[in-house]
C-alpha cells in the first residue's frame, strides 16, 4: 500500500469527526491549536478498530444493535440484583460449551465475548478458536438458544445472509 | 426541559446507589469468584451508568455531559475485559467453579480445556 492510501485509510472522516468529538468533551469545546494536531497525530497512528472492518452498511446495523445491547445490560444488572437479594440464595450455576456457529475469527467473536459479560447471567471464561467457554449464573434450557441467538445477530454485522445460510 | 431533567436526574443517581448497593451485596453473597465477577460486571456497571446519566442530566455543559457519559463506556469496555482475563486466569490456575450440586466435576474438565487451550 502506498504511503497516500495508507494516509487515506488512517484520516477517514468517520474517525477525524469521532475524535474531534472526543477532544470537544474531554476539553470542554476549547484549546483546539492544541487538538487540531492532536488529533491528527492520534488517527494516524490509531490503529484500525473492528469497526471499520465492518462490511459496507453494517455500521448503520451497528447503531441499531446498540440499544439491544443497552437493554441486554440492563436486565443483566436487574437480574443480578434480583438473584443478591432474595433471602434464600438458589443459584444453578454451570460451565457450559458454546461452539461457534457462523462467527468468523476475527474482531466479531471478541465483541462477543465481551458483550456476554454484560448480558443477563453469562460470563465469558475461555475464547477458544472452536468454541467460547462460558460461566453461567443461573442456567435455564433456554440459555444455549439465547447464546446462539445472539451469535447470529453478531454474525449479521460481519458477514451476509448468504454466508450465514 | 432543563427543569425536568434535574426532576429526575436524582431518582437515577438514587436508582445507580441501589445498583451499587446489590452489587455489593452479590460479591459477598454470591458462592465464588466466577458469580462474584457477575455481581461486579452487571450490576455495578448498571449502577454505574445510571449514576452517570443522573450526573450528566445535572452537567453544566453538554460537553461535561458527554464527559460523564464516556467515563461509563470505558468502564463498560475495561470491566468487561478484566472479567474475562480474571475468569480465564483463575480457570487456568484451577480454580473450581461452585455449582448447585456442589459437583466440581465440569469446572476441572474445564480447567483442563483451558489450560490445554494456552
Amino acid at each position: 500500500m502506498s504511503n497516500v492510501a495508507w494516509a487515506a485509510t488512517r484520516l477517514s472522516p468517520l474517525r477525524l469527526a469521532g475524535l474531534a468529538l472526543l477532544w470537544w468533551a474531554l476539553a470542554g469545546g476549547n484549546a483546539w491549536a492544541w487538538g487540531v494536531p492532536v488529533i491528527l497525530v492520534t488517527a494516524l497512528t490509531m490503529p484500525r478498530s473492528g469497526l471499520s472492518r465492518l462490511r459496507p452498511l453494517a455500521f448503520l446495523a451497528f447503531l441499531a444493535f446498540c440499544p439491544l445491547a443497552l437493554w441486554l445490560a440492563l436486565r443483566g444488572g436487574v437480574q443480578v440484583a434480583l438473584l443478591a437479594c432474595r433471602p434464600r440464595l438458589t443459584l444453578n450455576t454451570a460451565l457450559i460449551d458454546h461452539p461457534w456457529h457462523c462467527l468468523p475469527e476475527g474482531p466479531g467473536r471478541l465483541f462477543m465475548a465481551s458483550l456476554i459479560n454484560l448480558i443477563p447471567g453469562t460470563l465469558t471464561v475461555r475464547l477458544a478458536p472452536d468454541r467460547l467457554v462460558v460461566h453461567v449464573l443461573h442456567l435455564t434450557p433456554a440459555t444455549p438458544r439465547h447464546l446462539a441467538t445472539l451469535e447470529r445477530r453478531i454474525a449479521r454485522l460481519h458477514v451476509t445472509e448468504k454466508e450465514l445460510d | 426541559m432543563t427543569e425536568g431533567l434535574a426532576l429526575i436526574a436524582p431518582w437515577l443517581i438514587a436508582a445507580g446507589v441501589g445498583f451499587f448497593l446489590t452489587g455489593a451485596l452479590g460479591l459477598w453473597r454470591f458462592p465464588d469468584a466466577y458469580a462474584r465477577l457477575h455481581a461486579l460486571t452487571k450490576a455495578d456497571n448498571l449502577g454505574l451508568g445510571l449514576l452517570c446519566l443522573g450526573l450528566a442530566c445535572q452537567a453544566a455543559s453538554l460537553s461535561a455531559a458527554l464527559k460523564l457519559l464516556l467515563v461509563w463506556g470505558l468502564v463498560l469496555v475495561a470491566s468487561s475485559i478484566g472479567a474475562t482475563l480474571i475468569a480465564s486466569t483463575a480457570l487456568a490456575r484451577g480454580l473450581r467453579p461452585v455449582t448447585r450440586r456442589g459437583s466440581r466435576r465440569g469446572a476441572r474438565r474445564g480447567a483442563r480445556r483451558g489450560s490445554r487451550d494456552s
